[in-house]
């Protein structure tokens, strides 16, 4: 039966109803203060709880028995160790940590990894630092491998071509970037693509350029200075010459000499577990918390500090009584 | 650094709520009617205190505890970007097509399933391939929800056939509704549909579909009586395409 092929004037007029409808119960589930007399439904109440948290967590309705559970928090744990979990949430993850989905699918490592990671209960810190490579092998399935030189995902070479950026000398300011964003929720947006403007050191010496490129904690050329080189060829081939000028003073004071001592100066900030658990606010919640969710961010933040993974950090978000409110 | 963050008395913080927080007020208002009309039940609701819907003046903390102050590199304050709000608002998001696909056969049973939703995931906000997409609702995806709802309405109510191959709609929607019926109908398909009783408003809006708009449909420019079991699919499919149901 194809209802669109037969236009009824109810069909128009209908869903102006539902959306008055709509616009009730969005008011109703929405607010805060939440009890009202219908809410004492309890039975209802806690439906409406597994339903959030089925699809929050998985994406997917919930199941007869967290439907009829008489705690449906209960069931968070499980979820979370769900083939529809790890894949949920590594898209998620992709999602935030590039602007589009990669051309090719190796391009897409932070999904790879953040699934890997996830599927074996690793800590969230070997998305970044652990000894993987993640790339295509020959039939062109992406595979993730162990590495010893591996440092997350970012020395991968889908990534690295990925985001090797176009400056002129070969500053990887673009990797220098995504790296501080993907760890610690860098959020800069680049101001000047106009076609005759100095895009080279010295141009992004003046004015407000400097700002972000040479004077706050997240200098992008002070800290692309630590990282390789990219070189290109006359035929196109580009390569990566590592660095090897020694330690230099970036993020605010520290003193790195390469990739890997950055990432480890972001993986031990507080910026990486705060991060790490607004990641997890905003997958569960759609949006990032706010003054008055601040407790449940700390309570989130002492157990990802505790237990190092990404679960523990969205089990506290899920369980907190809030969530089902 | 992790210090304390204290909460702030605030005659701020009401106007500085989040835009989510004042299209709720909006609506709510809309839905109670938030005039000084006497009688009005607003009248005892703060925020509608002076009786002009404005928003109240008196200042009072939104909340008890802010949790603790994070600074990060830099000296940066990594609280600086959080709204002021109170805890729990703003969480009317959309279900998502993975979830949709399910949730239309949950709350409809299993052989009432819309067969046109197997062709509106792009309308859904069905994502790429290792991407992820919060949806949002559309004008399209609010008509294309109608239209799905209908589909499967039409099942429940056994117009059509389902997927069991047979049209099994229960005996009682062969009779017209009427204010009575539709009122008992209308509260079941909401705390369904929904997973909560229905509001008042929400009961009467569903039973003026059944008993009044949808007397008459008007079908490739030929207009006729509704035949009763289409006219509890139309109430059916008003509830089913209300946030109640597409919103978690």
């Amino acid at each position: 039966m194809n209802v669109g092929s037969r236009m009824h004037w109810l069909m128009v007029a209908a869903p102006l109803l539902a959306a008055g409808i709509g616009m009730a119960a969005g008011g109703r589930t929405a607010g805060a203060a939440g009890a009202t007399v219908s809410d004492a439904d309890q039975a209802a109440l806690r439906e409406r709880c597994a339903t959030r948290i089925s699809i929050a967590l998985v994406g997917k309705s919930a199941s007869d028995d967290l439907l009829a559970s008489s705690n449906p928090q209960s069931g968070v744990d499980a979820l979370l160790a769900s083939p529809d979990f790890f894949e949920r949430f590594a898209r998620f993850v992709n999602s935030q940590f590039n602007r589009d989905p990669g051309k090719a699918p190796a391009e897409d490592a932070s999904y790879y990894l953040a699934k890997y990671v996830l599927e074996n209960g690793k800590p969230w810190t070997d998305l970044f630092l652990g000894p993987y490579n993640v790339d295509a092998d020959d039939k062109g399935n992406v595979q993730v491998t162990d590495d010893p030189n591996g440092l997350g995902y970012f020395r991968s070479q889908p990534w690295l071509f990925r985001y090797a950026g176009n400056e002129l000398a070969g500053i990887k300011i673009s990797t220098a970037y995504r790296i501080m964003n993907n760890m610690v929720g860098l959020q800069l947006m680049a101001t000047t693509n106009a076609p005759d403007a100095d895009v080279s050191v010295t141009g992004r010496h003046a004015g407000t350029c400097a700002g972000c490129h040479f004077q706050n904690w997240y200098a992008l050329d002070q800290v692309a200075g630590i990282l390789s080189k990219k070189t290109k060829d006359d035929k196109g081939n580009v390569t990566f010459t590592p660095y090897t000028g020694g330690s230099q003073k970036i993020l605010g004071g520290k003193m790195i000499a390469d990739d890997q001592g950055l990432v480890q100066a972001l993986a031990g900030s507080e910026n990486f577990s705060f991060n790490a658990c607004r990641l997890s606010f905003s997958y569960l919640y759609g949006r990032a918390e706010n003054k008055c969710e601040g407790p449940v961010l700390d309570r989130c933040i002492d157990a990802f500090k505790s237990q190092k993974t990404i679960q523990s950090a969205l089990s506290v978000i899920a369980k907190d009584p809030g969530f089902c409110q | 650094m992790r210090t304390t963050n204290r909460p702030i008395m605030n005659s701020r913080i009401v106007g500085a709520l989040g835009a989510s927080v004042l299209a709720l007020f909006v609506s709510f208002a809309a839905v109670a009617g938030c005039s000084s009309g006497a009688g009005d039940p607003c009248l005892d609701d703060a925020t509608c205190a002076d009786g002009t819907g404005n928003p109240p003046t008196t200042t009072t903390a939104i909340c008890a505890n802010f949790g603790a102050a994070y600074v990060g590199l830099g000296g940066a304050d990594l609280t600086a970007t959080r709204a002021e709000a109170v805890a729990g608002v703003d969480r009317g998001r959309s279900k998502p097509y993975s979830a949709l696909v399910t949730e239309y056969a949950r709350v409809l049973g299993a052989d009432d399933n819309p067969t046109l939703l197997a062709s509106s995931g792009a309308t859904f906000g069905e994502p790429d391939a290792r991407w992820y997409q919060e949806p949002q609702a559309s004008a399209v995806s609010l008509y294309t929800a109608y239209r799905v709802a209908f589909d499967g309405c039409l099942q429940l109510t056994g117009v059509i056939a389902n997927a069991s191959g047979s049209a099994q709609g229960d005996a009682k929607y062969g009779v017209a509704p009427d204010a009575q019926s539709a009122k008992t109908e209308c509260q079941a398909w909401a705390r369904k549909f929904w997973s909560r009783a229905p509001i008042d408003d929400e009961v009467r809006a569903c039973i003026d579909v059944a008993v009044v708009s949808s007397r008459q449909e008007t079908i490739n420019g030929t207009t006729t009586d509704t035949a009763p079991a289409r006219r509890w699919a139309y109430a059916c499919a008003s509830v089913l395409s209300a946030t109640g149901f597409l919103a978690y």
